[in-house]
């Protein structure tokens, strides 16, 4: 099953329900990443990165003036995702709920790269179950991802 | 505009080791016509022209540039997208963008005046892009 498709009036979705309840979850958490704001959370630096790495003090003049927004603008593109995904569930995505989407898978990957130890090479290696499954998880918004831009590109 | 800048540039009369930021510094301040007499009154009269504002002498020839780095989660496919919907790109010219950043690391994705950098630099950002401001050459 493809999940995105483009029709007559914008992009058709298609997600069987227990992946549209997986990734409410997973955004649900990362609205809370994002609330939360934790200048110390690698995840969170990753979202929201240096302007300036050479120059600290524009780098805190440039976060100063656009964090804020940025963040806000991050979390209501989570919360259409969220409204989109239901109950009920959207099946047609307008423009606007497009590019939301893009970005909320975006910084989905992210964070989970970021949890994940994400390098070149992919998911640092662990033993642990729980990670792996994560692994699965990362790949499969990759998935999702690279449906949605070749919906819109192709 | 440089040639005006450079004509009454005289090197001997430019004190060694003053960095560019002392030379600014010192020009700032209320003119100090003949307290050491008439070598002085040239020195800062010659300044004047150069180092009073700097944006004058930077940018011209040095503009700001938006830089996009590589990194290991963003798909080739979504950066390609980006620079074609933002920018206005061709697909080709994404394309090679986007080749540029993954395969050397970074790429100039624009040439321009800062406070239009940090535009771009924050619409990168909203993108989920790692993108910084820099001046060129830098």
């Amino acid at each position: 099953m493809i999940p995105f498709r483009r029709g007559r009036d914008g992009l058709k979705l298609t997600l069987p329900e227990h992946e549209r309840a997986l990734l409410a979850d997973l955004v649900a958490q990362l609205v809370s990443v994002l609330e939360g704001g934790d200048p110390g959370d690698p995840a969170v630096a990753r979202l929201l990165p240096s302007a300036y790495p050479d120059d600290e003090e524009a780098a805190a003049e440039f976060r100063r003036f656009t964090a804020d927004d940025l963040t806000a603008r991050k979390v209501a593109n989570a919360r259409r995702v969220l409204d989109d995904l239901g109950p009920p569930p959207t099946s047609r995505l307008d423009e606007a709920a497009q590019q939301s989407w893009l970005r909320t898978l975006t910084d989905l990957r992210l964070v989970l790269g970021s949890r994940l130890g994400v390098t070149d090479e992919g998911p640092a290696p662990t033993d642990d179950p729980q990670l792996l499954v994560m692994h699965d998880v990362f790949d499969w918004l990759g998935y999702l991802q690279e449906s949605l831009v070749q919906a819109l590109t192709g | 505009m440089v040639d005006h800048l450079n004509a009454s540039r005289d090197p001997s009369s430019i004190p060694p080791r003053a960095g560019a930021r002392e030379a600014r510094r010192r020009s700032c301040g209320p003119p100090r016509r003949g307290t050491l007499g008439g070598v002085t009154q040239t020195l800062d009269d010659t300044r004047v022209g150069t180092e009073t504002d700097p944006r004058l002498l930077v940018a011209p020839d040095r503009p700001w540039v938006t830089l996009v780095w590589d990194d290991p989660v963003n798909l080739m496919s979504y950066v390609s997208y980006v620079f074609r919907s933002y920018f206005g790109y061709s697909a080709r010219e994404s394309e090679r963008l986007m080749m540029q950043v993954h395969t050397t690391g970074r790429a100039v994705v624009a040439t321009g005046p800062r406070e239009e950098m940090e535009r771009h630099v924050e619409a990168m950002h909203d993108f989920g892009l790692w993108a910084t401001v820099s001046k060129a050459d830098e």
